[in-house]
């Protein structure tokens, strides 16, 4: 079975977040970017499946930030081939964008199943699995804890995170794209001289990405910072006056028999 | 491509051997004679399915394969204990155990969850917490005397000052640092730090086999540090401190350094007139592993503290080159959990005993692991009301008259 | 002229969900005079929940046996099949893991607009303005959306307090039957699995003493147990310490794992990302311990604590079984 991963970068929220002064945008420019994490989970799910299953994986990814060092870091993982997509433009694609140009790219690899993260920091006018999935008319299956091998030849079994740790078993038939919220293993670690071996031995494929960007689907009015709302009522002194605040509120409410 | 690198390749293997047989320092494993003095020395090596002996024993025979997936390889804490007593000199615990940590990354053995992040967060990050490299100057909030920022404003100074990981963003290690910009601005000494800009030195990793993350930051910090002018650094991290001296040179990377003990003791003349208030109390000392047993600097912290008046010093039995570790190192900051459920013990539990018997009423150190560890084991022992614990510089500020009230 | 605004009523464990309930309120919200609100269910009305269909002018209860399955491409098909896009103007989802699948399916398999992470929807003047919460609720987006049709995905707790005028009259209720060729049965759901169900239920419990990242290490967990001791509660945790398999899933709290409402919920080291914010936000009384003072979750707890955990808890400890000896 041939194995398609998006991986894709999203700001860091480690840092703190930067918007433009006309506040119609993150700045791009003063904005860190890391792995989006469920990607990184798709990605440890499609080597369970090489490892498992003999999958070929392949990674694609769209030319922004320093996705190299991802890809590198998949290379040393092990998948088998890395697609870069060109995209020079100032931010990083949108889900549209994205479901567009891999509904173009996917019918030209031979892969069968997709699989990337069911959500994104950035994703709100759009999201790139279900729409990847609807733009190639294939199965589709989101919040995706884990897949496995079904009894029937050309179908999956991918289980669907729900309230109160339960799991729906569902069986996706091929082509499917699957949005992948937790792989069925916490991404697995690889050493940074593996990483840098491979900055010198990989070479990635080189795709044409659109010339255009495309206008979000809705217009963006305002982008701001989350202003700080109610607030606790702060608790101040030694840890022993502290707790002994708290005890008396905890009395207060009756919690405290 | 990658498939190669997705087993151990046989270049690694190969890399792995000429590490402990044509080691950079100390004897090859070769000269090993199985006497087994480091596995006795070894305060974790009754729990350790291959002490120091059998690794060497294993390395001989080629049978490596068990003893990396052994949890024994995560149970080093870096005491150095074994190297310095070895009979033959062999560099055990900075060429032996990194040596084997790193093959077994290699060979895709997954080191423990914790030191997964912490691995991750020094390469995203370059400190071990992941938080924001734009939080490093948090700890110079409301200090009241001036902070050189060289990143902002370069200018030649005396000290650059390399503040360090855990005195830049742990609350209780943030007192020392502003303590110690308060004594060598009062020292009139002309120094500066590198503000946001300062990363991990890297020992941790190194020490725990990653070599290659360790590489990146010898590689960044090389090209931070050749953009200032200074006469020399100055480290409150013992282990960063010998990563500088020991390791940084090896890829080119030289600049004289001095972990702070050192530092100061060379000053005392200008010091001791600073030193007003009296300290009546009896202090214990607890000499760290890479500046005390590896570097063999035993003098230099009691001469600091011999100069505080009224302060009476008292010897725990284990001191000095035979002082028990507190177990911060070599990852054991993040392993006490994997340690304990494999056989071993928190090592500043043990070591808290030995002070305790002292009948201190402080307990003095000068690493920045050691002030968390031990005031945790405080607690365990249920000692809080028996035994503070201090850095060096909190009860030097402290007679200064200098400090903000010491620890908690 | 009248248009429709669509809600697709999901049903999880035999009820009408209650983030279905905020999206018909909402919907009733944004609803102009002309226009009507109409609930879709997926087979059978169940018996619990069902009060909140009464916020719909219509209901329609689409039939066929394997309808009621749980499978979101199927239905998002068949939502796109029996509405006439023409005439919708809105469909309403709440972002749960089946609305995750289904809202942003009917909006592409239409080609309009999707806004999700959507906290606040208005109508001004001509146009509906969506506000997104986006970044781990640290960003803010509005949002005017001009198309003739557009799917909004509802986040849980927007709505749930707002108030709406009851409706005059019963909605209407239809059925309608789906033939097997309008199933896309290319994605077939099996069975459930529950979890392995341990000692302790935390939905059930009065006190919790929730654990996050700031514990660091699974051995501190201990230290969170002694307290939950002393305070006769029950340990749970945020979603990170699950997944490092220091608490077993059933000790979750947030988005994919429990709801709670117990009495006190004791925060420590946890930041207050959204995800687990929507596990705990209803607690009687939630009390915070962060290192970090402009933490997340300080904004929704009653009392913080800006200090390290380690320090409080044994403080706390003691003056908890100093009091217990005085009384």
């Amino acid at each position: 079975m041939n194995v398609l991963v998006v991986v894709r970068l999203v700001p860091d929220l480690v840092e703190p977040l930067v918007v433009t002064p006309q506040e119609d945008n993150l700045d791009w420019e003063e904005t860190a970017l890391v792995l989006n994490e469920s990607d990184d989970h798709a990605l440890e799910e499609a080597l369970l499946l090489k490892e498992k299953y003999q999958a070929r994986v392949t990674v694609v990814a769209f030319d922004f930030g320093e996705i190299d060092q991802v890809l590198y870091m998949a290379a040393a993982k092990g998948v088998d081939r890395i697609i870069k997509i060109s995209w020079p433009h100032r931010e990083p694609p949108n889900s549209l964008e994205i479901a567009e140009t891999l509904a173009q790219l996917v019918p030209t690899l031979k892969v069968e199943l997709v699989v990337m993260g069911c959500q994104s920091p950035t994703e709100f006018l759009g999201m790139a699995a279900p729409q990847l999935a609807a733009a190639l008319d294939w199965s589709y299956v989101g919040v995706v804890r884990g897949l496995e091998a079904s009894e029937h030849p050309e179908a999956w079994k991918a289980y669907k995170e729900y309230p109160g740790a339960v799991l729906a078993e569902m069986e996706v038939q091929l082509p499917a794209v699957v949005g992948i919220l937790t792989a069925s293993q916490p991404p697995r670690y690889v050493p940074v001289s593996r990483i840098r071996a491979a900055a010198q031995q990989t070479r990635f494929e080189m795709v044409e990405g659109p010339r255009e960007l495309k206008e979000p689907s809705a217009a963006i009015r305002r982008v701001y910072l989350t202003p700080a709302t109610a607030h606790a009522t702060m608790l101040r002194g030694s840890e022993e006056e502290v707790a002994r605040q708290l005890v008396e509120i905890l009395l207060e409410k009756g919690i405290l028999k | 491509m990658s498939g190669e690198l997705a087993s151990g390749s046989s270049s690694r293997v190969a890399e792995f051997y000429r590490m402990l047989f044509e080691p950079p320092e100390g004897s090859t494993a070769w000269a090993c004679m199985q006497c087994g003095l480091c596995t006795s020395s070894c305060p974790l090596g009754d729990a350790m399915e291959y002490p120091p002996r059998r690794i060497i024993a294993e390395a001989w025979s080629g049978t490596l394969e068990r003893v990396i997936r052994s949890p024994s390889v995560w149970m080093c804490v870096g005491c150095y204990t074994c190297s310095l007593r070895c009979p033959r000199q062999i560099d055990l615990t900075d060429t032996v155990c990194p040596a084997v940590r790193d093959y077994a990354l290699q060979e895709g053995i997954q080191p423990p969850p914790e030191l997964r992040a912490a691995f991750q967060n020094l390469y995203l990050y370059g400190n071990v917490f992941g938080q924001s490299p734009r939080k490093r100057l948090e700890w110079t909030r409301g200090l009241e005397v001036t902070v050189r920022d060289l990143s902002k404003s370069p200018e030649p100074v005396e000290v650059l000052w390399l503040v360090g990981c855990y005195p830049s963003y742990h609350p209780r290690n943030q007192v020392v640092a502003r303590n110690m910009a308060r004594i060598l601005t009062a020292l009139g000494i002309r120094w500066g730090i590198l503000g946001k800009e300062e990363r991990a030195l890297g020992d941790c990793d190194r020490l725990f086999g990653e070599e290659g993350l360790f590489e990146m930051l010898v590689e960044n910090n090389r090209r931070l540090f050749e953009r200032f002018q200074f006469e020399k650094i100055v480290l409150l991290d013992p282990h960063a401190f010998r990563a500088l001296e020991k390791f940084y040179p090896r890829f080119g990377a030289v600049f004289p350094a001095e972990h702070y003990t050192t530092f100061l003791a060379s000053r005392l003349q200008q010091l001791r007139p600073w030193l007003v208030k009296p300290i009546k109390a009896r202090v214990t000392y607890h000499d760290n592993c890479c500046v005390g047993r590896r570097c063999r600097c035993f003098d230099a912290p009691r001469a600091l503290l011999a100069a505080i008046p009224g302060l009476e010093l008292v010897e725990m039995e284990r001191n000095r080159e035979h002082a028990l570790c507190c177990g911060g190192g070599g990852g054991g900051m993040w392993l006490d959990a994997f340690i304990t459920q494999h056989g071993g013990r928190r090592l500043s539990d043990v070591r808290i005993q030995h002070a305790l018997k002292t009948g201190a009423e402080i307990l003095a150190v000068s690493c920045p692991f050691e002030l968390s560890r031990f005031e945790n084991a405080v607690k365990v022992a249920g000692a809080e009301d028996r035994l503070k614990v201090r850095d060096i510089l909190e009860l030097l500020a402290e007679s200064m008259g200098l400090n903000e009230g010491g620890g908690p | 002229m009248s248009r429709r605004i669509a809600v697709p009523v999901e049903v999880y464990r035999g009820q009408i969900t209650d983030l279905t309930r905020e999206c018909l309120i909402a919907a009733r919200l944004v609803a102009r005079d002309e226009d009507e609100v109409v609930a879709y269910v997926f087979g059978e009305i169940p018996d619990h929940g069902n009060s909140a269909l009464q916020l719909a002018d219509r209901v329609v209860t689409l039939e066929n046996g394997q309808v009621s399955q749980p499978v979101a491409l199927a239905q998002a098909k068949l939502l796109c099949s029996k509405l006439d896009r023409k005439d919708t103007e809105l469909v309403l989802v709440g972002s749960s893991s089946w609305g995750l699948d289904v809202g942003p399916l009917v909006a592409a398999f239409w080609g309009v607009p999707l806004v999700a992470n959507c906290q606040g929807l208005e109508r001004r003047q001509a146009s509906l303005w969506a506000t997104c919460r986006i970044c781990a609720g640290k960003l803010l987006v509005d949002v005017e959306v001009g198309a003739q049709t557009a799917v909004v995905l509802l986040l849980p707790g927007s709505f749930l307090r707002k108030e709406v005028t009851p409706r005059a009259t019963q909605p209407v209720m239809e059925k309608e039957s789906v033939s097997s060729q309008e199933w896309d049965a290319r994605v077939r759901f099996q069975r459930w699995i529950e979890p392995q169900r341990e000692d302790v239920d935390i939905t059930q419990a009065e006190i919790l003493v929730a654990v996050g990242r700031g514990i660091e290490r699974q051995e501190n967990l201990e230290v969170a147990e002694e307290l939950a001791e002393v305070l006769g509660g029950v340990v749970c945790g945020s979603r990170p310490v699950v997944d490092q398999g220091w608490l077993p899933p059933t000790r979750q709290v947030g988005k994919s794992g429990m709801i709670v409402k117990p009495k006190l919920y004791l925060a420590m080291g946890i930041s207050g990302a959204p995800e687990h914010v929507e596990g705990m936000k209803d607690a009687e009384l939630i009390v915070a311990i962060n290192r970090d003072e402009r933490a997340p979750i300080f904004h929704v707890a009653h009392y913080g604590i800006v200090a390290d955990l380690f320090d409080v808890i044994p403080a706390l400890k003691e003056a908890l079984v100093a009091r217990r000896q005085e009384a």
